[in-house]
């Protein structure tokens, strides 16, 4: 077994085309034993062509990318035996039952040949992903939520080290993608987890860290922190009624620099955002002196990873 | 005013299952109003009878105050997104536009083309218009999707999973298109990004298995429960939060260390009136008022049941 | 937002038959010019396969091929060729569009629906007029011609010779006449629109694309055997008559017009009526 030191996946300059599509443009990328990573991006940002070099599917231009701190091109069975992996549309054949699928994927791993370890294993994890009960159900009587279940146990039957999931939550409902969070949760003690996903907040939610990646370059990568960064003198307020001339008022003010308000249903959003961040006492009794409105809501304005992504983005066309 | 959509004891039998079982629900006119649900609850089902595209048993469904089954004159009303939406694949965008406008409207060639021109724009389609649209990506396909239910300027916006398959970028577009639409049109629309919902929708419904067991405006969703609000003060808050206590509309106080204590009311509305003036007159420098909010989505966890789908999904394809 | 040109206006009439107009168009531009072109190309091709066969069979058996048996093989294998290919490309019409969800996406704007049935058959018109004139046309002075050789006697001057004698003269044995042959030509592009009605009937009733095409071909073909083998009594009553009436006009013999072109518009308004019936109900 190699090393466990080093970063689990490691990519230096990776160029990827097909044809003249330039997917990948030199990508570096390094994701630590042990984390759960966000691979984030638009469409066309080269996640599939990174997840899919990595498993061998696809070969490079140009660059390197290890695995365990081996070459992952050259990467023989020995450690694609301890990466689980769900493509982007997993296809599984619909007369095949749930436990039909988990044997076939188990034999083709250690210890799989074993009957008895096979069925134990495969018994496992139907009620680890929350099929128990399904294992005889065919593929096609699935939900969407239960197929992308069904994807990741597969994934996860050879115990791999690390799990690599393209979008594992495209397409589910609310209660799905939280059902596949949750799992995502529940395997990280293990295994390194590396995935793809346009839900930012499900991000927020379970990632230790995360990269985005635009026009087939890293643009940025680090811990959830670091990449929110620290918020500094923006402030949010919702206002209950009718704050006749208060803009007026506020931007006669030095140190207010701008101002944005946005309904919110019965409430009125306003962000301010200050010119002195010192002046910002003086903030909120000037909202709370306005006649004909109450101050519902006040605080710093809240930076979700979405407006942080959105930024960093930026200038970039997903299509 | 005439609601948008008003729908009564409605129901539709497919075959062996039950789509919808008997809802009620009402769209106010000039709102932004999410339509949420598991996949398979009947949130497609609902949209095509309202575009008369299938036909429903018992109820009633009335869109701007005239009955669905009136066919043409109910439609040009309504701009539709279906969920999957297919267009014909050789034809320019442009000309799916024209072709669109053309049903809702009458007019010179130069007209309609302002128009188609205009609507490319506000969707960020410019300069795409010779594209055919089978040569269109995911994200485009759906602009192009929202343009041609909206190109008629229709008084209600029925738009199915508008944001579905974008990325972040897309469908924060998506959410300020909604957004700026609001003046002009109804929206009803189905998603299952709750926090976009949260961000600009005025009501919500949400339907499970065939029936609406939640709807109402969004700050109803959100404010059900108990009231707290987390309270930053700067300085020497201690004095100032022992004031609070003694006021009728308080409930409990506690602090959470850094400076910040947590305030529960008796009665939200008086606190909501209260409560900055309250602490500004005592000299107080407030960092921080934050109602301690559940998301949407906790709540929308909460109140669907865990869904065995049956074995044939209903809803949508 | 709209620069004021001359201010566009809501269209305010609504029932069954809004949109027909542009429907009509719309479904007019998918026949032509490239489905229509193909189809063209459909005949031009069954006219040289057939000179192919004649020059064959023409070596083999000594006979003095004239245009009788010229006109015959051409006009039956290209009617074949245009029944199925008219069945495929009308397949797409009704049942292709609910299959691929456009048929919901029109349905969802102001068009009543008898009008997209409706729009689906007079939107064939053109086309599938211009597939048989365009290659009819063509054939006509080819055949013609042609007919005049003697097979035996296939020389450069011969040709030349041929090439330079006016249609219709002495030379050009058993020809219709160029009325007759327009009859002809109306006969075939009569019936493949009462296939395209069929189509659209078909697409009204059944759900999967298979069944409509399968079915489709098997009652176009069969309607086409019994024109060909003159069922007495079966022809008169269904635009199976226009096949027969058609494959004797081409050999010269005098067919009747009217009735048989009389009796298929009824039947192209009967499918097409019944299917806006069934579609009418049908859910997308």
């Amino acid at each position: 077994m190699a090393k466990s030191g080093g970063p689990i996946i490691e990519v230096n300059g990776l160029y990827k085309r097909y044809g003249k599509v330039k997917a990948l443009r030199g990508m570096d990328l390094i994701v630590p034993r042990g984390t759960v990573f966000g691979f984030l991006g638009p469409n066309g940002a080269g996640k599939t062509t990174a997840m899919k070099i990595l498993m061998g599917l696809v070969s490079p231009t140009r660059g390197e990318a290890f695995l365990f701190g081996r070459d992952a091109f050259h990467a023989g069975p020995a450690v694609r035996s301890r990466i689980g992996y769900l493509p982007q549309d997993p296809e599984f054949h619909p007369d095949r039952t749930v436990r039909e699928i988990l044997k076939f994927a188990g034999r083709l791993y250690s210890g799989g040949w074993n009957p008895l370890v096979l069925r134990k294993r495969v018994d496992a994890l139907i009620e680890q992903v929350g099929l128990a009960g399904k294992g005889r159900r065919r593929v096609r009587a699935l939900s969407g939520g239960e197929r992308q279940r069904l994807g990741i146990a597969q994934a996860l039957i050879g115990e791999p080290e690390l799990l690599i999931l393209d979008e594992p939550s495209a397409g589910l409902d609310p209660r799905g993608r939280r059902e596949v969070i949750d799992l995502i949760d529940d395997v990280r003690q293990h295994t390194t987890v590396f995935y793809s996903t346009h839900i930012l907040d499900d991000v927020q939610r379970v990632s230790d860290a995360v990269a985005v990646v635009g026009g087939g370059r890293m643009l940025a990568q680090g811990s959830i922190g670091e990449i929110l960064g620290t918020p500094v003198g923006t402030y949010t307020a919702m206002l209950r009624g009718k704050p006749d001339g208060l803009r007026e008022r506020m931007v006669v003010e030095p140190w207010v620099a701008s101002i944005d308000t946005a309904k919110r249903g019965e409430l009125e959003e306003w962000t301010v955002r200050l010119a002195d961040a010192t002046a910002a006492g003086r903030l909120l009794p000037l909202l709370a002196n306005q006649k004909g409105c109450d101050v519902v809501e006040f605080h710093l304005s809240d930076r979700s990873l979405e407006d942080a992504y959105l930024e960093i983005v930026g200038g970039l066309h997903g299509e | 005013m005439i609601p948008a959509v008003e729908i009564s004891g409605l129901r539709k039998r497919y075959r062996r299952v039950e789509a919808l079982r008997g809802i009620d629900l009402v769209v106010p006119s000039g709102s932004v109003f999410g339509f949420l649900g598991p996949n398979g609850a009947g949130k497609s089902t609902t949209m095509k009878i309202l575009m008369g595209l299938i036909r429903h048993g018992e109820g009633t469904a009335h869109v701007l105050g005239r009955d669905v089954r009136h066919g043409t004159a109910v439609r040009a009303q309504i701009g539709y997104l279906p969920q999957n939406p297919s267009f014909y694949d050789r034809m320019p965008v442009h000309r799916v536009l024209q072709f669109v406008a053309r049903r809702f409207m009458n007019g010179s060639r130069q007209a309609i083309n302002d128009r188609v021109e205009d609507t490319l724009a506000l969707v960020g389609l410019s300069g795409k218009e010779g594209r055919r649209v089978g040569d269109l990506s995911g994200g485009e396909l759906r602009r192009l999707g929202i343009a041609q239910a909206y190109v008629g300027h229709p008084e209600l916006l029925i738009l199915d999973e508008p944001s579905v398959g974008l990325d972040p970028a897309g469908r924060r577009e998506v959410i300020d298109l909604l957004d700026a639409l609001r003046q002009q049109t109804t929206v009803f629309y189905s998603t299952h990004i709750l926090d976009d919902v949260q961000r600009i929708a005025d009501y919500i419904a949400v339907l499970d298995r065939g029936q609406i067991i939640s709807q109402g405006s969004i700050d109803e969703f959100l404010s059900t429960g108990e009231a707290s609000y987390r309270v930053g003060l700067g300085g020497n808050g201690e004095s100032v939060i022992n004031s609070l206590a003694a006021e009728p509309w308080v409930a409990t106080t506690a602090p959470l260390g850094d400076g910040s204590w947590m305030v529960t009311a008796t009665d939200r509305s008086t606190l909501e009136k209260q409560l900055a003036p309250h602490l500004l007159a005592q000299g107080a420098v407030v960092t921080e008022i934050r109602p301690e909010q559940r998301s949407l989505e906790e709540i929308y966890l909460e109140i669907t049941e865990r869904s065995e789908p049956d074995e044939e999904t209903v809803d949508g394809d | 937002m709209v620069t004021e040109v001359a201010p566009l206006q809501s269209i305010t009439g609504s029932g069954p038959w809004r949109g027909l107009i542009g429907l009509t168009g719309a479904e007019a531009r998918r026949w032509l010019p490239w489905r229509s072109l193909v189809l063209v190309g459909v005949g031009l091709g069954v006219l040289a396969l057939n000179f192919v066969i004649w020059r064959i069979a023409g070596a083999d058996t000594e006979v003095n091929f004239r245009l009788g048996s010229l006109m015959y093989p051409f006009f039956t294998l290209w009617a074949i060729a245009l029944t199925l290919a008219t069945a495929t490309a009308a397949q797409g019409a009704v049942a292709g569009e609910v299959d691929e969800g456009t048929a919901a996406w029109l349905m969802g704007m102001p068009i009543g629906r008898p009008a997209f049935i409706v729009s689906k058959v007079l939107g064939a018109i053109p086309g599938v007029l211009v597939a048989v004139f365009g290659a009819g046309l063509v054939a006509y002075p080819v055949l013609g011609y042609a007919s005049t050789f003697q097979i035996e006697n296939f020389t450069a001057n011969h040709v030349f010779e041929v090439a330079s004698r006016p249609i219709g003269s002495d030379g050009f044995v058993d020809l219709p006449s160029l009325s007759d042959y327009l009859g002809v030509l109306v006969r075939m592009s009569l019936f493949l629109l009462v296939l395209v009605g069929l189509m659209v009937l078909l697409g009204a009733i059944f759900r999967s694309t298979a069944i409509v095409l399968g079915l489709g071909v098997v009652l176009a073909v069969g309607l086409f055997m019994v024109g060909m083998v003159d069922i007495a009594g079966v022809v008169d009553v269904t635009p199976a008559g226009l096949i027969s009436g058609l494959l004797d006009s081409v050999q010269a013999e005098p067919a009747p017009l009217a009735g048989p072109v009389l009796i298929s518009v009824l039947w192209i308004l009967g499918l097409t009526g019944l299917a806006v019936v069934r579609f009418q109900r049908r859910e997308l």
